[in-house]
């Protein structure tokens, strides 16, 4: 690293830590307990409405409205 | 059902960062072509000014990736929050590639980029220019699978869909990465990454020799810009072309709306250069044509018809109509029918299953939609016809645009005579923004108009969407474009800060303005 690159390294150095700084706050705020996690039911339920196959409890998700 | 809102919001946040993460992307993929041919020439001349150019234009594109690089991530965050039965029902095709993505991106493109900017003193010249081809490969390497998942998303080869997994299911992996769509989409959107480079260079180059400073640097910089970039933007032009022509194979409504063809016309049919478009009407109200050339360049045939909106309209109510019956029969699998009768009839309609899930837009037995539903379901299938005219043509305009500056460009230079022609630095300067603007049009033609589907023909947007809550999904939104836009400003100030700097920021004494160490 030449003289030269120096103030450009300690600019990206710090930019790329603020930056990962602020991708784990946005992860932390909007993302953490917001994951969805359908499992095979699930689907079912959401893409085919009522069914379910037999022996398998339908998920409280299947409680559906129809929309206005 | 899901809210239409909660489905909107969700798309704009998807849109939004995808867009803004996409002002980063092609930046990379050109300008590490040209990292790799100034150092070539360096290498294999020995001249010490190519060296310089690598370095300089090397640490603008340092700025350009370490201000991009992970900005893509919040697109995955969203899979698994906003798109999560999306990415349930299509995880197990779309996951490979992203993962790839994600493994070329850490140990090619990053190991290789460290190489790059920590490597001039410790690598033999050679070796060095090794790491930088490997970089670039490395680079356009993480751009094809993120383009393969994408070309799966608009043509959905090689895969079957499992009613007892409820997933589509991969049949033929090669299928998928040879998948016609995505290889356009890859070679096309590759091709603008090196406009997008060649012009950033044309564009600084051309201030320099404005300005009058560091006249051999700017003018060997402009030299390699225009002759890359007209070859580059030739390539985008071509390649163009073919993506259009596997989008008519593939996704007729879409090149139906870039078009504004309501209806099928005699073969071969006009091309639109422009045209009052009344969506209401389902019309134009007035348009200009060049006959026969959108039949030639669309079916590559004088005979072969492009069907019109209407035609494809009618043929989208037979497939709804059919896919009410896959989606009877699937409820009557998934409720454990053994019945044959219901297994084949399940298989007879299953390629028009998503076709009958439009109808779970509006109502939740597909049994119960009333032709007015079933209409509203056809109207959906086709996108809005305004955006899609307009957003295609503004893009193109831009490429020929683009196409004109850089042909003066290389004419000049083969002359020799560029620098003294003050209204081409001009022009080339302000065509700076063009190629991410014909880039954001690009992307908004392809995605806006494979609405209403995530996956095309198969699975409706508004069933891939998650259940959350509006309120928290307008605060991820903010939080994603504040995050963005900071990043933006900060990548322009850098920009702005080290390109009036020029090459005398390197520090070797051989240019104006060097910076003064204490």
């Amino acid at each position: 690293m030449k003289n030269g690159d120096r103030p450009l390294v300690r600019h990206l150095t710090i930019a790329v830590i603020v930056k990962l700084l602020a991708l784990t706050l946005l992860w932390w705020f909007f993302i953490r307990d917001a994951g969805v996690h359908p499992d095979t039911v699930d689907v079912a339920v959401h893409v085919s409405g009522v069914a379910s196959q037999p022996g398998v409890a339908l998920p409280s998700s299947q409680l559906q409205g129809v929309r206005p | 059902m899901i809210s239409e809102h909660l489905v909107d919001l969700s798309r704009l946040q998807f849109a939004a960062t995808a867009l803004y993460h996409f002002l980063f992307v092609p930046l990379t993929l050109g300008m590490v072509w040209l990292l790799v041919i100034m150092e070539a020439v360096y290498v294999m001349t020995g001249n010490v000014i190519w060296k310089d150019m690598t370095r300089f234009w090397g640490k603008l594109f340092g700025i350009n990736f370490a201000l991009g690089v992970t900005t893509g991530i919040t697109l995955e965050f969203q899979f698994g929050t906003n798109w999560a039965y999306y990415s349930h029902y299509v995880g197990d095709i779309f996951g490979a590639p992203l993962a790839i993505e994600g493994l070329m991106a850490f140990f090619l493109e990053s190991t290789f980029i460290g190489l790059f900017f920590f490597g001039w003193d410790r690598l033999t010249r050679r070796q060095h220019l090794l790491v930088t081809l490997l970089m670039a490969l490395g680079t356009n390497l993480s751009a094809l699978w993120i383009l393969i998942a994408n070309g799966w998303m608009q043509n959905p080869v090689g895969a079957e869909f499992n009613y007892h997994t409820m997933r589509m299911e991969m049949s033929n992996f090669w299928v998928i990465i040879f998948n016609p769509d995505a290889q356009a989409k890859f070679v096309h959107t590759v091709s603008a990454g090196y406009v997008t480079g060649a012009m950033f260079m044309l564009s600084i180059s051309s201030w320099y020799l404005l300005r009058g400073r560091d006249l051999e640097f700017a003018k060997r910089s402009f030299r390699v810009a225009a002759a890359f970039g007209f070859a580059s933007v030739c390539s985008v032009i071509v390649l163009g072309d073919e993506s259009g022509y596997t989008v008519g194979e593939a996704q007729q409504t879409k090149m139906a709306a870039i078009e504004a063809m309501w209806e099928t016309e005699p073969a071969p049919a006009g091309l639109k250069l422009v045209a009052g478009i009344n969506e209401k009407e389902m019309k134009n109200d007035w348009e200009v044509e060049l006959p026969w050339v959108m039949g030639l360049i669309g079916t590559r045939s004088a005979s072969k018809e492009i069907p019109g909106i209407n035609e494809i309209m009618a043929k989208n109510r037979e497939r709804i109509y059919s896919g009410i019956k896959a989606v009877k029969m699937l409820e009557e699998l998934r409720k454990g029918s053994t019945d044959p009768v219901v297994y084949t009839t399940f298989e007879i309609h299953k390629q028009d299953l998503g076709f009958g899930l439009l109808l779970k837009k509006y109502v939740v037995d597909v049994d119960q939609a009333t032709p007015e539903i079933v209409e509203r379901a056809v109207k959906d299938t086709v996108p809005k016809v305004f955006p899609m005219f307009w957003g295609f043509r503004v893009m193109v305009a831009l490429g020929f645009a683009m196409l004109a500056v850089f042909t003066c460009a290389l004419y000049f230079s083969i002359r020799g005579c560029f620098a003294e022609r003050p209204w081409l630095l001009k022009w080339a300067l302000w065509m700076l923004p063009a190629p991410w603007l014909a880039c954001e049009f690009g992307w908004f033609v392809a995605e806006y108009g494979r609405q209403p589907w995530t996956i095309y023909g198969v699975l409706p947007t508004h069933l891939s969407v998650s259940t959350l809550s509006v309120n928290s999904l307008y605060g991820s939104l903010a939080g994603f474009v504040g995050f963005y836009t900071v990043l933006l400003i900060v990548e322009m100030y850098l920009m702005v800060k080290f390109a009036r700097q020029g090459p005398g920021s390197l520090g070797t004494g051989r240019y104006e303005y060097e910076p003064v160490h204490a």
